[in-house]
């Protein structure tokens, strides 16, 4: 028998119910003192066995028919099959060889029974034995073929699936008799991939074993990590635990960064529990833009595989930018400063130093020093040296001025004049205005073209429909570019290129609009668009069966070929050869844990790790378990005189004379209940 | 004096007004009275007469007759005597039963017993109260003196409920005791704990007296009117059981009207007078209608 909707059986638990108000409905006795109890006696034991009895067939009755509707929306239906003598029977073996696989004896158990599985098998018949992680499968093999392969198997870090398993049953010949056998140890992964089976398999008989241990064992595992921006330059790693035991446990975290000294934390997770731990690693200076992260905890416990988790980090190299912010006062500053803090968070290997200064704390020592020079609004001509900030940018520094309300045209022109500044405020035109054309239209030039990056964030945030009102008018002197102008023509964002740096300066108008645009979403991302951003940090580990990706460095970036063959070294320390895809460099799925590395130099990283929940070993219950399998397949009833043509299969749907009958018991229902009165 | 009087219902008593209980049976007594007695003797009321016997006294030869018929004949008088009044009340705990009556079956007895006394008193009949549950505990003796009533009250307040009902025990020791015919009124629920309560009062009647049963029970024990589940508690054995009253109602009033017919048609053999009383019904309806039956019935 099988069933069109086996998940209606469920249903069937709402005997529970009835069951529930049987025993909860009990009636509370009032307590009355009373003299005549022998003539109540005979009465009350005939009434109350009887009502007993009513009660208890009601109940019944009620169970029959949840039971009945629950099978009846199952759709229960008999598959009548006639064997063809002709054809060899077939059995088909599913063995569970993932990593779950590996704790304490599971394999070598698991191995055992299948042979021992295809050991009983008839003598004629062909074995189909597939190994659900691996993939690895053997197809209409003979009995010392098929035990052979099973012999061989081994656990790999992969998760189950199933999917090529049912599809062979489902292609066997429907006039064979089919046997199937499964062995598994049935943990969360595994059974999920068999409950994404939605249509039982038709066989004649069908068995199963689980193997593994009869209780959830103790066992931590690392399910994710993240490196994240840390504080006073380090790097955040959330690294995720799974508690998947039935106890607590206390873990220490373990984190390193290339050859960076290695940091520990501890974490003490409950049983079942799962959760974060934040490790700050130191980020190493001048290691190469591509970093190998370890994670790892101790103690170890049954399942050592889950203890470790590897991730490739590639970008930027750590850079360290210092940031000079000139402004009026502390509030001027403040905004400025604050979107450069977010962005310095934001990045884990872009560090930026802040200094904010007033105006006549002007030093050509701090300029000297710094990276980036920002003028938060126009100071006094006297209290700057020109000179030295030509010389800053010449010496490749950028220098970024906001030319706002308090407009000192002498810092402008003398800035100008000594070939920094792209341009001169002119007149004040007071209206409202707005940014014109899209970001994507916008370069920077040579100097800013790794902003990419910054301009297309600077694009979602719609800047340009931020209302200014008024603006100065400027005017570009030689060598300065209008890179972004209002809808009035006039330019907004200035540019020029000076010796080995560069000069911007902002328009943001007569009425003072650097505070909207600073303290507006897109302020981080225009701070970014202005000193430069560094590139985004990409982070490189997958899970054992994924298809492995690698960053390509800059030289293969540049010259790099669609049909070139890369070579790249695989967790077992043998090389392998990848392809170029997306401009990265891509290998086929590897099926070990481990570092992926480029044989090429700079080496880069990427790690494999177990997936997320492979080891969580937690114990099934059998009864679930047993109506898990069940649904899987559909048990075919042979027939040798009668029925279909031999070979072919036939479906007899059961579920009419099922509602048939319960509709009879809801009606003997109603009768009896009206019968049975308290 | 207000304790002794407590079971003395005056609305009663003025109700009683002059109705007479009156022996039915001749009965023999001590005193003149209201009752018949069994000796022809010297009253005004003629009864008989009978032929002269030798050792005749002369003085009740009627000798008008002698005159006119020329035979000897002795006239007959019906005599009026007093008779002594047993009040067997029974103080058993299944007499405690109240319902949702005013009074429980006791305390109804109580003042059935104190009326019935008052009235006897004031007949000129002695009474006397037996106070039983499993045995006789309380035993007033018979008087006939109108301050007697002061001692049957101060009894009945003085009874303490308690054991269980072994009435057939009791009237078969009663009867060996009571030396004296006369009127016996049992007061109980007739709730006999396995006696036999037939031959304890066929003993009664063997002997000659005038038995008079007035079988008291609460309106739920004759309706069994409760409702909802129920966990009644023996009164007496402090035995449980738990139902549903509505399921066995019918079969319950069955078998307690079958009770009830057993003891009224036993009575009505042996010549007993039965009388049920409810006691939700007030005393002195009950018991002035049983004083209607009863002199209709002389």
């Amino acid at each position: 028998m099988s069933f069109i909707q086996a998940l209606f059986l469920l249903g069937a638990a709402g005997v529970a119910g009835p069951i529930a108000a049987h025993l909860l409905a009990r009636p509370r006795y009032r307590r009355v003192p009373f003299t005549m109890l022998q003539f109540l006696r005979t009465g009350e034991t005939e009434t109350q066995s009887r009502r007993r009895l009513k009660n208890l067939l009601v109940l019944l009755l009620r169970c029959a028919i949840i039971i009945l509707l629950a099978l009846f929306f199952a759709g229960p239906e008999r598959l009548l099959v006639k064997l063809d003598a002709a054809v060899s029977p077939h059995a088909f073996v599913a063995i569970d060889d993932s990593l779950s696989m590996a704790y304490g004896d599971g394999m070598a158990r698991a191995v055992a029974d299948a042979r021992e599985a295809i050991r009983s098998a008839p003598a004629d018949a062909q074995f189909d034995v597939f190994a659900l992680a691996s993939g690895a499968e053997t197809r209409g093999v003979d009995r010392p073929q098929a035990d052979a392969f099973v012999a061989a198997l081994k656990p790999v870090p992969l998760k189950a699936s199933v999917s090529s398993f049912f599809s062979a049953l489902g292609a066997a010949p429907s006039g064979a008799k089919i046997t199937a056998h499964i062995v598994s140890d049935f943990t969360p992964e595994a059974r999920a991939a068999f409950d994404s089976i939605a249509k039982p398999a038709a066989v004649d008989h069908y068995t199963y074993t689980r193997v593994g241990p009869e209780t959830t064992p103790a066992n931590v595992a690392i399910t994710a990590a993240r490196v994240m921006p840390g504080a006073n330059g380090n790097l955040a790693v959330s690294v995720g635990l799974a508690n998947y035991g039935p106890a607590a446990a206390t873990v220490t975290i373990t984190g390193k960064i290339g050859e960076a000294p290695a940091r520990d934390t501890s974490a003490q997770l409950g049983g079942a529990e799962k959760r974060s731990v934040q490790l700050q690693l130191p980020a190493p200076q001048g290691a190469g833009p591509y970093l190998p992260v370890e994670i790892s905890i101790s103690p170890e416990d049954g399942m050592p595989q889950d203890n470790h988790y590897l991730i490739g980090l590639a970008g930027s190299e750590v850079t360290a930018k210092h940031v000079v912010i000139f402004a009026a006062d502390e509030r001027e500053a403040f905004l400025v400063k604050t979107a450069l803090d977010t962005l310095a968070q934001s990045n884990p290997l872009n560090v930026i130093n802040v200094q904010a200064l007033v105006h006549s704390r002007f030093d050509s020592n701090v300029v000297r020093n710094a990276s980036v020079v920002i003028f938060a609004s126009a100071p006094n001509r006297s209290v700057v040296g020109v000179d030295d900030l030509a010389s800053f940018v010449q010496g490749g520094g950028r220098l970024i001025a906001f030319a706002n309300k308090d407009l000192k045209p002498a810092f402008y022109e003398s800035l100008a004049k000594a070939g920094v500044f792209p341009a001169v405020p002119g007149a004040a035109a007071n209206a409202t205005l707005q940014l014109e054309g899209e970001f994507g239209s916008i370069t920077m030039g040579d100097p800013l073209s790794p902003d990419a990056a910054a301009i297309r964030a600077l694009r979602n945030y719609g800047l340009e429909r931020l209302p200014i009102q008024g603006a100065y008018a400027l005017r570009t002197v030689d060598g300065g570019t209008a890179l972004w102008r209002f809808n009035t023509g006039d330019a907004f964002v200035c540019y020029k290129a000076s010796g080995r740096g560069s000069a911007i300066l902002i328009n943001t108008s007569a009425d003072d609009a650097l505070s909207p645009l600073m303290k507006s979403a897109a302020a981080v991302a225009f701070i970014n668009y202005l000193i430069g951003g560094g590139a985004q940090v990409q982070q490189y580990a997958f899970d054992a069966g994924e298809s492995v990706r690698l960053p390509a460095s800059a030289f293969e970036l540049a010259h790099a070929q669609p049909d070139q063959a890369f070579f790249v070294e695989t967790p077992g320390g043998k090389q392998t050869s990848a392809q170029w895809v997306n401009q990265t460099i891509a290998i086929p799925p590897v099926n070990e844990l481990g570092w992926v590395r480029t044989t090429a130099t700079p080496v880069r990283y990427a790690g494999v790790n177990v997936p997320e929940g492979e080891t969580d070993l937690t114990a099934p219950s059998s009864a679930p378990l047993d109506m898990m399998v069940q649904r899987l397949f559909a048990t075919r009833d042979s027939v040798v005189d009668e029925g279909p043509e031999k070979g072919t299969q036939q479906r007899k749907p059961l579920w009419p004379g099922i509602g048939w009958a319960a509709l009879a018991l809801i009606i003997v229902d109603v009768f009896v209940s009206n019968r049975v009165t308290r | 004096m207000a304790g002794t009087t407590k079971y003395l219902d005056p609305k009663l008593l003025s109700k009683l007004g002059n109705m007479e209980l009156i022996a039915r049976c001749a009965l023999q007594g001590f005193f003149s009275g209201l009752h018949p007695s069994p000796f022809h003797g010297f009253s005004a009321e003629f009864s008989d007469h009978r032929q002269y016997l030798p050792g005749d006294e002369l003085r009740f030869l009627d000798w008008k007759m002698y005159g006119r018929s020329n035979k000897l004949y002795i006239k007959q008088f019906l005599q009026d005597t007093n008779v002594p009044v047993y009040i067997l009340l029974d103080a058993s705990n299944s007499m405690t039963y109240r319902g949702d009556s005013t009074y429980d079956k006791l305390d109804y007895g109580r003042y059935l017993s104190g009326a019935l006394t008052s009235l006897m008193l004031s007949q000129g009949d002695s009474v006397s109260l037996v106070v039983f549950s499993e045995r006789v505990t309380t035993r007033i003796p018979l008087r006939g003196r109108r301050t007697h009533l002061h001692a049957i009250l101060t009894a009945l307040s003085r009874i303490e409920p308690g054991g269980r009902t072994r009435l057939a025990d009791v009237l078969h020791t009663f009867a060996e005791t009571a030396t004296r015919r006369g009127i016996v009124i049992l007061i109980s629920d007739l709730l006999d704990d396995g006696g036999d309560l037939s031959s304890g009062l066929a003993h009664l009647k063997y002997l000659r007296h005038d038995v008079i049963v007035f079988h008291t029970l609460a309106h739920e024990e004759i309706t069994l009117d409760f409702r909802g589940a129920v966990q009644f508690e023996d009164l007496e054995t402090r035995e449980r059981l738990r139902t549903f009253p509505e399921s066995v109602r019918e079969t319950y009033q069955a078998k307690v009207q079958d009770f009830i017919d057993t003891i009224e048609k036993s009575s009505g053999r042996s010549g007993i007078d039965y009388c049920l009383l409810d006691t939700s019904q007030s005393l002195d309806r009950a018991f002035l209608a049983y004083l209607a039956k009863r002199r209709r019935l002389m």
